[in-house]
């Protein structure tokens, strides 16, 4: 038993020390963009990375369930519409196994809200391993070279679904667009100023 | 009806009172209190000598929601070895339909253990507690000392109950 409480501290150590990131235990600022195959969409078909031509790629951790999720889902269709007519591609994935996340009901919230990008289901959970994806929502925006360039939250003030039904933003109307802020560096070929974010939310349950 | 199938009759009646009585006497009200982060630190030294086990949860998660009961049962396990169980409420303080929901949750699972509601916003807390979501389990042993964290902020290392209570053995070992 002292050796799974040494286990249970190192974890912390690990958790605090060796992370890839500040907040990612995964990924780092400059690795590559993991590859996926053939993922099923909400709204039909497949996407694999090898389909994406665009310049910048932004992959986004989603979960139909989660009220972090739904409180800035109005954001995210916006953003997408902003950057409509720029080579930038947005795909939102979820990994989790629940009834609520997966396809079918990422079909209907999806026509719901309205997302306006592909939206993938990875039931092997390996896209979001890979990522390090371990909220929702998580954001990775990837540059033409497809390095990541920025991770974390859509914005300075997560915005939650509360139980009115409403979207409450938890610092008041975001100030730091982060990821649009982002894109736009990464089009025009700039560095990112703020690279990195904690993005919190619900947990992206994955199996053991 | 003879005496004696009357006398097996009240005796059972009577034996059915008497395992009811205590426990209705004996469970505490369940309660939520408000509680920031600091106040939170300043209370831990009332637990001295014991183990305690925070559960963080919220109404608004579902595997907290899922995970609760089976926290409670764990509470019980370790009643009598020196173990206490609190539960940590993230529900955002300002969405008071939420709040009340939690309290209706709590005493639905007739939670008696000491139950807090996180008293500061949302995300202040998370920062103060250094979470990013939850669910998630804080340990602290007899000193006070924070000594485990278990949270799912990393894909390749989730928790369970199992490592709940793998990590309280090892702490009830030292």
């Amino acid at each position: 038993m002292k050796g799974t409480l040494a286990a249970s501290i190192c974890m912390m150590l690990m958790a605090a020390s060796a992370s890839a990131g500040q907040y990612n235990t995964v990924l780092d600022i400059g690795d590559a963009m993991p590859s996926f195959e053939k993922l099923p969409a909400a709204a039909g078909g497949t996407l694999s990375s090898a389909d994406l031509k665009e310049d910048i790629i932004v992959l986004v951790s989603l979960a139909n369930h989660c009220p972090w999720v739904r409180g800035m889902d109005g954001d995210l269709v916006k953003l997408v519409d902003e950057m409509h007519g720029q080579s930038v591609r947005v795909v939102g994935f979820a990994v989790n196994h629940r009834e609520e996340d997966r396809l079918p009901a990422m079909k209907k919230h999806a026509e719901d809200v309205g997302y306006n990008f592909t939206y993938l289901y990875d039931d092997s959970q390996a896209l979001g391993r890979s990522l390090g994806a371990a909220h929702t929502p998580e954001y990775f925006v990837f540059d033409r070279a497809r390095k990541l360039v920025y991770m974390g939250a859509l914005y300075d003030s997560p915005a939650k679904m509360g139980s009115d039904g409403k979207p409450h933003y938890m610092n008041g109307p975001p100030k730091q667009l982060y990821v649009r802020d982002a894109i736009v560096a990464a089009l025009g070929g700039k560095s990112v100023s703020v690279a990195e974010t904690s993005a919190p939310g619900c947990t992206v349950e994955y199996e053991r | 009806m003879t005496y004696r199938s009357f006398g097996v009759l009240l005796a059972l009646v009577l034996l059915a009172g008497c395992h009811q009585a205590p426990r209705e006497q004996a469970s505490p009200p369940v309660t939520l209190v408000p509680l920031t982060h600091e106040q939170w630190q300043e209370r831990i030294p009332a637990y001295a000598g014991n183990i305690v086990v925070v559960d963080f949860w919220a109404t608004w998660c579902t595997p907290c929601v899922e995970r609760f009961p089976k926290m409670l049962a764990m509470s019980e396990r370790y009643r009598d070895r020196g173990v206490r169980f609190v539960s940590m409420c993230m529900e955002d303080r300002d969405d008071h339909a939420a709040v009340a929901g939690a309290r209706r949750f709590l005493s639905e699972k007739h939670a008696t253990i000491d139950n807090f509601l996180l008293d500061e916003p949302l995300l202040d807390g998370f920062k103060s507690f250094n979470l990013l979501s939850i669910p998630a389990v804080y340990l602290y042993d007899r000193t006070g000392a924070l000594t485990a964290r278990l949270t799912a902020d990393d894909p390749n290392h989730q928790f369970d109950e199992s490592d709940v209570q793998s990590a309280l053995e090892a702490m009830l070992e030292r």
